[in-house]
C-alpha cells in the first residue's frame, strides 16, 4: 500500500478546521443565526459530498466561502426583510475582506476559552441582554420593547458589552501568556 | 482615517438585519475604500459568530441530567438552541430538523422567565424562591415537585418546591424525577432519580482549623453549579469513596457501588481517594475515578485515576478510556460507542466513515495545545478491534514544530479481537518532507487512527494514550 497522503489536506478535514471561519462568513450575508447554520449545513454537504479529494489548503478557504456564497445567493429570495443587505458588490467587498485574512492565523482559536470565562463571568443583566441579542437572535427593537428602552440604547449596550468582553479576553490571554 | 465608532454602529445594525438602504450603501463605500472596514467587518462578525455559539451552548442544566446511570458533559450534549417565545412568531421554517429543536421550543418559556429576571444561576434566586419560613434553610427545593421524600429531624416529606433542608435532612430522589436544590450561598444541586443526598451528616476538616459542613451523596449522580466561595471557605462533597473541595466550579459526581467519578466542567476540585488518601486536582475538562481496592480493579493500579483532557494536562501526555461516557471535544472524527464487548471497559470511539487511501474509518483527535512534546521515548498506545475486513491500521501524528505529519502504517494485524498496539513515535516516517526528522521538544497535537475497508465493518478504538516514557 502506498503511503497515505496527509489528511489535513483533505476537502472535509479542512471543512471542519476552517467551520467557524466559514460561519462567521455567512453570518455577515444571513442576518439569522438559524438561517447561517442552515447554510453551514448546507456548504458542508456540498462540500462533503462525493470524492473527498485534496485540495491547496491554501485555497480552500476562498474557494470553500464561494460554495457557500453561491448558496446564500440562491437561498436570497427567501430573505426578503435582509434582500437590501445582500446584493453582489456587498458580497464581493465581505469576500474581499475575508481573503485579506485568510492568511492570518484564526485568533479566535486561542480565545475561545476566554471568552467563555469571560461571558460566564459577566454580571446577569449584561448577560441577559447578551442571551437576548445573540441566543434568542432577538432585535434590538424587540429587546428594547421589553425592557422599555430604545433600539439605539440597547445597540450602544451592545457595543458596550461587546467591547467589555474583548478587553476582558485579552487580559485573560495576558495573564495566561505571563504564567505560562 | 475612518471613524471606527460609526463603521461599529452599522454592523450592528447589520448583524440585526436592520439596516437602511443609504446605511447599507454607506457601509459598502467604507468597505470598498478602506481595508480597516473590512477587518473590523471580519472581526466584528467573528465575535458575534462565537458568541452565539456559546451561547447556544447554555442550555439550562436539569435538561441534561436524565435518570440514567451514566452522565454527559456539555460538550457532548445535543446542541441547543435557545429559541425565544418571541422569536417564535418571526421564525422561518427549517430545511433541517435540528437535534432538540422541539426540546428548545419546549423549555424556551421557562429559560426566558430565568434570563430575563436575573440572567443565568442567579445568586439571589434561591431566596426569592423559597417558602415562607424556609428562608433558614441550608437548601431549598427549587422547580416541581418530584417522586421521592426528605428524611430528617422534621420527619418525612415530600419534595415540592419551597422545602427547606437543614442539617442532618437526606433527600432521596424518586425514578422519573430531577431534584434541583438550592444553597443558601446561591449554588445549584441537581439530583438524578435514584440519588440519595445528605446535608451537613459531617463536619470535614479542610486544612489545619478549618472545618465545614460536608454535603454527603451516598448514591447516583449529581451535577452541581458551585458559587464562588468566599476566602477561607469551603464547600466539600462526600461519597463513600471519595472527597471533593470546591472553591467554586461545575462538576458532576457519579456514585456506583464500588467507584465515584468526578467530571469537572469549569473550574479546579480537589478531589481524594477515601481508600488510600491519594489526591488530584481535576480541572476544567478533567474527570477522575477513585475505585476501592475491593472492586476487583488492577492491584497494581492506583486507586484515583485521573482521565487527562489534553487541554489542561499538555504537555506531559493524555490518555483517554471514555468510561465516563464523555467524547472530548479535541476529537474531530470519531463517535463513542458501546463498542465490542469485553471486561471492565463499557465504552469506546468508532471511527468515523472518512475515506483516505485503503481505509474507511477515521478516529482525528486535534488538540488545540499540545499533547507531548517530542522525545526519544514518545509512544502512543490503544486497544483497537478490526473487522474482518482489512487488517491494516495506519497512525498518524502532526509535529507542530516541523510543520507536518508523521505515520506508521501498520499491516497484518489481529481481527475481530480487542488486541492492544503499542507504537513508538521515533518509528514514525514524515509524509512529505523526508528530510524533517522530529526533534525533541518538538510538539506533537493532532492524532488520528484509520483502520477497516469500504464495505467491511466498523473500526473500533479505547485507551487511547499518548506520553513519553519516563
Amino acid at each position: 500500500m502506498s503511503s497515505p497522503e496527509p489528511v489535513l489536506e483533505s476537502r472535509s478535514l479542512l471543512f471542519v478546521r476552517h467551520k467557524e471561519m466559514l460561519k462567521a462568513f455567512i453570518r455577515v450575508l444571513v442576518p439569522h443565526p438559524n438561517d447561517a447554520e442552515d447554510i453551514l449545513q448546507e456548504v458542508g454537504v456540498c462540500i462533503l459530498s462525493g470524492r473527498d479529494e485534496r485540495v491547496e489548503p491554501d485555497l480552500f478557504p476562498s474557494w470553500a466561502r464561494g460554495v457557500a456564497r453561491n448558496i446564500v445567493l440562491h437561498h436570497r429570495r427567501t430573505w426578503r426583510r435582509s434582500q437590501n443587505m445582500l446584493n453582489y458588490r456587498f458580497v464581493d467587498l465581505v469576500e474581499m475582506a475575508y481573503s485579506r485574512t485568510d492568511a492570518e492565523d484564526d485568533g479566535w482559536k486561542q480565545r475561545r476559552v476566554a471568552l467563555e470565562t469571560c461571558i460566564e463571568r459577566m454580571p446577569p443583566k449584561d448577560k441577559t441582554l447578551l442571551t437576548m441579542r445573540y441566543a434568542s437572535a432577538l432585535t434590538s427593537e424587540a429587546i428594547a420593547k421589553q425592557q422599555g428602552s430604545s433600539p439605539g440604547a440597547i445597540r450602544v449596550a451592545l457595543l458596550r458589552l461587546r467591547r467589555g468582553l474583548l478587553r476582558c479576553v485579552e487580559r485573560r490571554l495576558m495573564r495566561a501568556e505571563a504564567h505560562s | 482615517m475612518i471613524d471606527e465608532e460609526r463603521v461599529s454602529s452599522l454592523l450592528v445594525k447589520h448583524e440585526e438585519g436592520v439596516l437602511s438602504g443609504a446605511e447599507m450603501l454607506e457601509l459598502e463605500e467604507l468597505l470598498a475604500s478602506d481595508a480597516t472596514v473590512g477587518r473590523l467587518l471580519v472581526d466584528h462578525y467573528s465575535l458575534t459568530s462565537e458568541i452565539e455559539t456559546i451561547l447556544a451552548r447554555h442550555e439550562p442544566m436539569a435538561l441534561s441530567l436524565s435518570d440514567t446511570s451514566s452522565t454527559t458533559s456539555s460538550t457532548d450534549r445535543p446542541r441547543l438552541r435557545s429559541v425565544p417565545i418571541a422569536a417564535q412568531s418571526v421564525g422561518k421554517p427549517t430545511r433541517w430538523p435540528r437535534r432538540g429543536f422541539t426540546a428548545a421550543l419546549a423549555v424556551a418559556a421557562s429559560v426566558m422567565v430565568v434570563l430575563g429576571a436575573k440572567g443565568f444561576f442567579p445568586h439571589r434566586a434561591v431566596q426569592s424562591l423559597s417558602a415562607p419560613g424556609a428562608s433558614s434553610a441550608y437548601a431549598t427545593v427549587r422547580g416541581p415537585g418530584v417522586p421521592g421524600e426528605i428524611v430528617g429531624t422534621r420527619g418525612r416529606r415530600v419534595i415540592v418546591t419551597g422545602v427547606g433542608l437543614d442539617e442532618g435532612d437526606s433527600i432521596e430522589v424518586g425514578q422519573g424525577g430531577v431534584a434541583v436544590l438550592g444553597t443558601e450561598d446561591g449554588s445549584r444541586i441537581e439530583l438524578s432519580a435514584g440519588a440519595r443526598f445528605t446535608i451537613g451528616e459531617h463536619q470535614v476538616q479542610v486544612k489545619d482549623g478549618i472545618s465545614t459542613r460536608a454535603l454527603r451523596l451516598d448514591k447516583g449522580i449529581m451535577r452541581a453549579r458551585v458559587t464562588r466561595q468566599p476566602a477561607g471557605h469551603f464547600l466539600v462533597f462526600v461519597t463513600p469513596h471519595a472527597r471533593a473541595t470546591i472553591l467554586g466550579t461545575e462538576l458532576s459526581l457519579t456514585v456506583e457501588e464500588h467507584s465515584t467519578q468526578i467530571t469537572v466542567a469549569h473550574g479546579q476540585v480537589l478531589f481524594e481517594g477515601l481508600d488510600d488518601g491519594t489526591r488530584v486536582t481535576v480541572g476544567t475538562g478533567q474527570s477522575a475515578t477513585t475505585r476501592t481496592r475491593s472492586s476487583g480493579s488492577d492491584a497494581s493500579s492506583p486507586a484515583l485515576l485521573k482521565d487527562s483532557a489534553p487541554d489542561a494536562m499538555a504537555p506531559t501526555g493524555v490518555f483517554w478510556d471514555f468510561e465516563d461516557g464523555v467524547l472530548p471535544s479535541s476529537f474531530l472524527l470519531g463517535q463513542l460507542v458501546a463498542g465490542p464487548a469485553r471486561p471492565g471497559s463499557r465504552m469506546a470511539v468508532v471511527g468515523t466513515l472518512y475515506g483516505w487511501g485503503d481505509f474507511m474509518f477515521t478516529i482525528g483527535i486535534e488538540s488545540r495545545t499540545p499533547m507531548i512534546r517530542y522525545s526519544d521515548e514518545s509512544r502512543v498506545a490503544f486497544d483497537y478491534w478490526l473487522p474482518a475486513e482489512g487488517s491494516e491500521i495506519a497512525v498518524q501524528i502532526r509535529n507542530r514544530n516541523q510543520k507536518q505529519n508523521y505515520n506508521l502504517v501498520l499491516k497484518q494485524n489481529v481481527r475481530e479481537a480487542w488486541t492492544h498496539l503499542d507504537l513508538r513515535l521515533a518509528d514514525f516516517q514524515p509524509i512529505s518532507d523526508k528530510t524533517k526528522v522530529m526533534e525533541p521538544g518538538d510538539i506533537v497535537d493532532h492524532l488520528y487512527i484509520l483502520g477497516g475497508r469500504m464495505g467491511g465493518g466498523p473500526f473500533f478504538v479505547d485507551n487511547i494514550k499518548v506520553w513519553n516514557e519516563p
